[in-house]
């Protein structure tokens, strides 16, 4: 079985229509938002096309969650935050419900420099339990590139990071949108997720106080593991003889799980090799701007599968473990059936 | 002979002292230039020397370290002081050892202020002092969104400099004070940055085809990242076809080889090109630690090379020298400048 970690669905255009028409405007027309009803069908003929493309490259089952760009992080009304992102985990629990044999639900938090991580806490549970979510998105970078939130390995995340180990949930770190940054789109991705990552990796106060803690870095870990010989060297310089809970920086890279978002197959190899197999996870963000037909192969970028099929060295117990096996032991609720 | 195109020096530490002292200074006050002696000059270099040479490094490209300029210092003049008072240290560091050392221009960038401030130290670099590159920080507002990225017209009259001068640019991040990255991330992401900005800007190289421009640490992140890359680019060309291949964009660029794993700098050469990778070490710096599982420096970057089974002998002699002296072209004739000067 292919079960892809990394996707995102983006239902009917008119939910983020109608979602802009309280974001843009102030005042009393701010406080009208109700729920947005979707009808069956219209939702089906939504993600018509993400069902095809997912058919094409032979997935069969995806864990999905709003795109990066839904939740209005911008926003500084915190009602307003928090009831989109409700209305966009309640999009994707209807698509799961329409499709229970190929998708899985993954939540969105509301998250934006106006509201705490605690703020989160009740739509993680209700997600969960009422839901049937297996896991979340979270944005590490909910400033969009301003300075609002503190590093990952900050005490700052510690109630989400809580709320995770008590559902025993995994979460994908992944950037949303990115309006002070200035990185364009192409890297920004990349490079908030390998910030969060460097700070995670540089704060072992974390995966002591969570030991059970499962973090997945999107993207392929952004660039972690093209720049695994400066964050080595750069840990073994960093050493204070009083410090004990140091460690190596290959033990704090695996303290991390990474998904194979990556549109090269020598990228995935060097991800692969530096990492370890147990730790990557079958991702390919399809749908999305990797769908573009390369004309070198004829195949989609985001094709992963295939290109994970060429690696020579990988065997076939290696590739079932990315496919599928590993996903199965970061979500033991996928597993459970509770979802299905 | 190996040529390393990715070096720095720090020279003697009291005129980091100097430098901080006259960042402090009221405005208005006429800094003093330090007297370094020649024997104080050799003594800060001796170890750099014995430690690159024991590697088998003949030649080192060398440029300010990046803490060096106070680019976020709004004062245009301290900055420019430091600037040339490091070039100076550059120029007779070379004069000291002209085997072993060739200097490339630090340049003094400040924040919010035109490259046009540049202009003058960098003929001066390389008319007068016989320098043959620069480096190019491309976030002087060191982390701020204060600073046109590389692709916009702000940045061309530097270019048109270097063009008109043949000297190329080593992308290179600086000082980051206000940066999200720690320093670990900071170069990488923001050469890396630039590298973008160059790449989704194919109008910079359509107007400066002439233009050199090296993207330092091993290309940031450029290289493990070029799917992505490729993938924006041909999303574009579907709209419009007219936009130049991705290849063709890339193809302008250069590579240096500062990375501290076997495996990403085989990654690196494999998805740049022989042709396009210049050895880099950034010896001495973070990485001249021993790495316990190989028992060389992190930073022995010529020994990954060596170990690249695919790579031919004329290819490794590409990296090692001649991609520099192709690109470096001022490489050849550096001495007769000063030659000329003493005569």
């Amino acid at each position: 079985m292919i079960i892809d970690t990394h996707a995102h669905i983006t239902g009917p255009s008119e939910l983020y229509e109608y979602f802009r028409g309280f974001t843009n405007v102030s005042g009393p027309a701010a406080r009208a938002l109700h729920h947005f009803a979707i009808s069956d069908d219209y939702l089906e003929s939504s993600i018509e096309g993400h069902l095809k493309e997912i058919d094409e490259v032979g997935t069969d089952l995806q864990l999905i969650v709003a795109r990066p760009w839904a939740i209005p992080t911008a926003e500084r009304r915190r009602p307003l935050v928090t009831a989109i992102t409700e209305q966009l985990n309640d999009m994707i629990s209807q698509c799961v419900r329409l499709h229970p044999d190929r998708f899985i639900g993954l939540g969105s938090l509301p998250q934006s420099p106006s509201l705490s991580p605690k703020d989160a806490l009740e739509e993680m549970d209700r997600c969960v339990n009422e839901l049937g979510f297996v896991g979340f998105k979270i944005n590490p970078d909910p400033g969009e590139g301003g300075w609002e939130a503190p590093g990952m390995g900050n005490d700052y995340w510690y109630p989400i990071y809580e709320k995770l180990v008590e559902l025993d949930v995994p979460a994908l770190i992944h950037g949303g949108p990115f309006r002070f940054s200035r990185e364009p789109e192409l890297g920004y991705f990349c490079q908030e997720e390998s910030v969060a990552g460097w700070s995670l990796m540089a704060t072992p106060e974390v995966w002591r106080d969570f030991p059970r803690l499962k973090l997945i870095i999107g993207h392929g870990g952004g660039y972690i593991p093209y720049q695994y010989g400066r964050a080595r060297a750069f840990r073994i310089n960093g050493r204070r003889s009083d410090d004990t809970l140091w460690e190596p920086f290959e033990e704090s890279l695996r303290r991390l799980y990474y998904d194979t978002v990556l549109f090269d197959q020598d990228a995935l190899e060097l991800m692969l090799k530096i990492c370890g197999v147990d730790r990557c996870l079958f991702g390919s963000d399809r749908p999305a701007n990797g769908s573009i037909v390369d004309p070198r192969t004829g195949r989609a970028l985001n094709d992963v599968k295939s290109l994970i099929e060429a690696i020579p060295w990988l065997d076939d117990q290696d590739r079932r473990a990315i496919f599928e096996g590993n996903a199965r032991l970061l979500y033991p609720r996928l597993n459970s059936g509770a979802s299905r | 002979m190996i040529i390393d195109a990715h070096a720095h020096i720090t020279g003697p530490a009291r005129l980091w002292e100097h430098f901080r002292e006259v960042a402090g200074m009221a405005p208005g006050i006429r800094p003093t230039p330090l007297d370094l002696s020649d024997e104080e000059i050799r003594a800060s270099l001796e170890d750099q020397i014995h430690d690159v040479t024991a590697l088998g490094t003949d030649m080192q490209f060398v440029v300010g370290r990046p803490w060096a300029i106070p680019t976020a210092l709004r004062r245009e003049s301290i900055v420019m002081y430091i600037t040339e008072q490091v070039n100076d240290l550059f120029a007779r560091c070379v004069q000291l050892f002209p085997d072993r050392f060739v200097a490339m221009a630090t340049l003094p960038q400040v924040v919010g202020v035109s490259p046009q401030n540049c202009l003058a130290e960098l003929e001066r670099c390389v008319n007068e002092l016989g320098f043959i590159g620069c480096k190019i920080n491309c976030d002087p507002g060191e982390g701020t969104g204060d600073t046109p990225h590389l692709g916009e017209a702000w940045w061309y009259p530097l270019y048109d400099k270097m063009v008109e001068l043949d000297v190329p640019g080593l992308l290179h991040g600086g000082h980051y004070n206000y940066g999200r990255e720690p320093e670990l991330g900071y170069y990488p992401a923001e050469v890396t940055i630039g590298a973008w900005a160059l790449l989704r800007s194919p109008r910079v190289f359509q107007e400066f085809p002439d233009l050199k421009i090296i993207v330092g640490h091993g290309g940031g992140y450029v290289p493990y990242q070029l799917g992505r890359a490729r993938g924006f680019r041909l999303n574009e060309q579907a709209r419009d076809p007219a936009v130049e291949s991705f290849e063709t964009s890339l193809s302008h660029l250069y590579f240096d080889t500062v990375l501290y794993n076997a495996e990403s700098v085989e990654l690196l050469i494999k998805a740049i090109g022989v042709e396009n990778v210049l050895f880099g070490s950034d010896k001495p710096a973070n990485g001249d630690t021993i790495d316990p599982l190989t028992g060389h420096a992190f930073n022995d970057i010529k020994w990954y090379i060596d170990q690249i089974p695919w790579l031919s002998e004329a290819d490794r002699h590409k990296i090692f020298e001649t991609n520099a002296r192709r690109l470096f072209s001022r490489f050849e004739t550096r001495g007769r400048v000063r030659e000329s000067d003493d005569s």
